[in-house]
């Protein structure tokens, strides 16, 4: 760290310092998680083979399983020192400023680097943590065989002699009558719960609220609304009387009526509703040719609507 | 501080606003049978047990005949009324809430794994349900009788996967009871684990003699 605190604000002393030394110091980091993490499966799976051993004293068991215990909290101790040093390294690099694009790649590289160490130590510390405990119980335990053996006992004495009563989904395991079963808890109070039922007691009904008549509003809608049944029945008039003409003369200039409805009612929408109307009438039935010339443009002086000619005759 | 002397007896902590945000909490806890300790889910009610300890013993024992216990050592200790003990407790038998005979048994193979057989580092509940259905043949005959509930005397496919069930079953009573923290296939147990093997404690230390009686 010191070598880093001198290659501070100086760009080629930073790098070198990146590529030398702490290329170094992460393999050396590395290889000590890793050895570290070893070490502990090792000692874990010492510690199981001892417990195995049925030759082995309980005394030279128990020292066996001491040491083990020192040995990982050594362990356990060598961890965090590991861990303030990455912390105070990251530190460091995180208030350098420079614009140098290899230094800021290396910052970046280094801060991953200890972020995934520092999580493996934590992961190593947590399953210190959780072995430890259990240890401790191991020597509680061990301490007296005699009570181990005679759990043993316990376990296979229940399993040789208690019995399953009943059938079906009423199985029940009974132990042997020396052997009571554990009560954990003493049963719970029935509480009484008064509800009251809804449907005896209905809310009463609210007021229903009363919406007024615009009489203006709805004056103009049905005004509205004849306005279309008028021109609707206009329209349709139209066309039968255009009809009864062509019924007659079996021929009928449409694009002339047009411009009579034009110059007669002096609707455009009316006059061009007509057309349509007359025309889609017509152009399905078989007795009827609908003629369109797009070449002959017909219009009158007085409007100023222009349209191709349009001819319907009886077959 | 002894029962009967009731001048020496005071209820006064449940005055304390202490009481107020924790206590009813807490009787619910331990009436239900959970077991507290210090790195449990709950370390708020752990530390009120601590407090007031010397007034809550007789509390219990005074006003509602059942005993607050408290085990193991530093930080291993572990608080629980003990509904067990009956001719201490004073609770008819009618009246107690009984731990599964399954889970007893369960409970204490498991206990056999992890400390005697020295598996320490067993954390997943699938690699215990393995070890508990295939690594323990001498356990296999009283599986399937007892917690598959089967007639049959040759194991099959049925007879893994109703233990499996049970095992399930266990664990999550043993959850409730606070003798264990369990998180998907994760399984940690806590210090109030030592609780089933206190239960038996006296069977445990005469099992030769109970032996001998059904030979």
């Amino acid at each position: 760290m010191d070598d880093l605190d001198d290659a501070l604000g100086n760009d080629n002393a930073l790098l070198n310092w990146f590529n030398v030394k702490l290329e170094a110091y992460k393999t050396k980091l590395a290889q000590q998680t890793d050895f570290l993490h070893q070490q502990i499966d090792e000692a874990v799976s010492q510690l199981r083979k001892d417990v195995l051993d049925q030759e082995k004293e309980p005394l030279e068991l128990l020292k066996k399983v001491r040491d083990d215990l020192t040995s990982i909290q050594q362990k356990n101790q060598e961890l965090r020192i590991a861990f303030e040093d990455t912390n105070k390294i990251d530190s460091m690099l995180i208030s350098i400023e420079t614009e140098n694009d290899q230094i800021i790649r290396n910052i970046g590289d280094t801060n991953g680097f200890f972020s995934r160490i520092q999580g493996k130590l934590r992961s190593t510390d947590r399953r210190l943590n959780r072995i430890q405990p259990k240890i401790k119980q191991l020597f509680a335990i061990l301490r007296q065989s005699e009570w181990t053996a005679n759990t043993e006992k316990l376990i296979h004495f229940l399993l040789k002699h208690s019995e399953v009563k009943g059938s079906g989904n009423d199985k029940e395991l009974l132990f042997p009558s020396e052997i009571k079963p554990v009560s954990i808890r003493g049963t719970k109070p029935k509480l009484i719960v008064f509800k009251r039922d809804e449907t005896l007691f209905p809310p009463p009904a609210r007021p229903r609220k009363n919406y007024s008549v615009d009489k203006t509003f709805q004056e103009e809608s049905r005004k509205q609304i004849q306005q279309e049944i008028d021109n609707f029945k206009r329209v349709e008039g139209w066309i039968n009387q255009l009809m009864a003409q062509l019924q007659k003369d079996g021929r009928l200039d449409a694009s002339q009526s047009f411009f009579e409805v034009m110059s007669s009612d002096h609707d455009f929408a009316t006059a061009s509703r007509v057309l349509f109307g007359l025309v889609d009438r017509v152009y399905h039935e078989k007795k009827y040719k609908v003629d369109i010339s797009p070449k002959e443009i017909i219009h009158q002086s007085q409007q100023q609507s222009a349209l191709w000619k349009v001819m319907i005759q009886k077959v | 501080m002894e029962s009967n002397d009731s001048e020496s007896i005071s209820y006064n902590f449940l005055l304390s606003d202490y009481s107020q945000q924790v206590f009813s909490k807490l009787d619910y806890a331990l009436k239900d049978g959970v077991h507290l300790q210090r790195n449990g889910s709950d370390s708020e009610l752990y530390a009120y047990l601590e407090r007031y300890e010397h007034e809550l013993k007789p509390y219990y024992q005074n006003l509602f005949g059942v005993r607050l216990e408290k085990k193991g050592e530093g930080n291993e200790q572990y608080y629980f009324l003990d509904y067990h003990s009956a001719e201490r407790s004073g609770i008819p038998d009618t009246h107690k809430y009984n731990l599964k005979n399954e889970y007893v048994i369960i409970g204490l193979i498991m206990y056999k794994i992890i400390y005697f057989d020295g598996n320490i580092e067993l954390n997943s509940i699938e690699k215990l349900k393995q070890k508990i259905t295939l690594d323990y043949e001498e356990y296999e005959q009283g599986l399937v009788k007892l917690i598959a509930k089967s007639n049959d005397s040759a194991k099959v496919n049925e007879d893994d996967i109703q233990i499996d069930k049970e095992v399930d079953g266990a664990l999550r009573q043993f959850e409730k009871l606070g003798w264990l923290y369990r998180k998907h296939d994760h399984f940690e147990l806590l210090a109030s684990f030592q609780r089933l093997l206190y239960v038996y404690e006296d069977v445990i230390k005469n099992i030769d003699e109970i032996i001998a009686r059904y030979q």
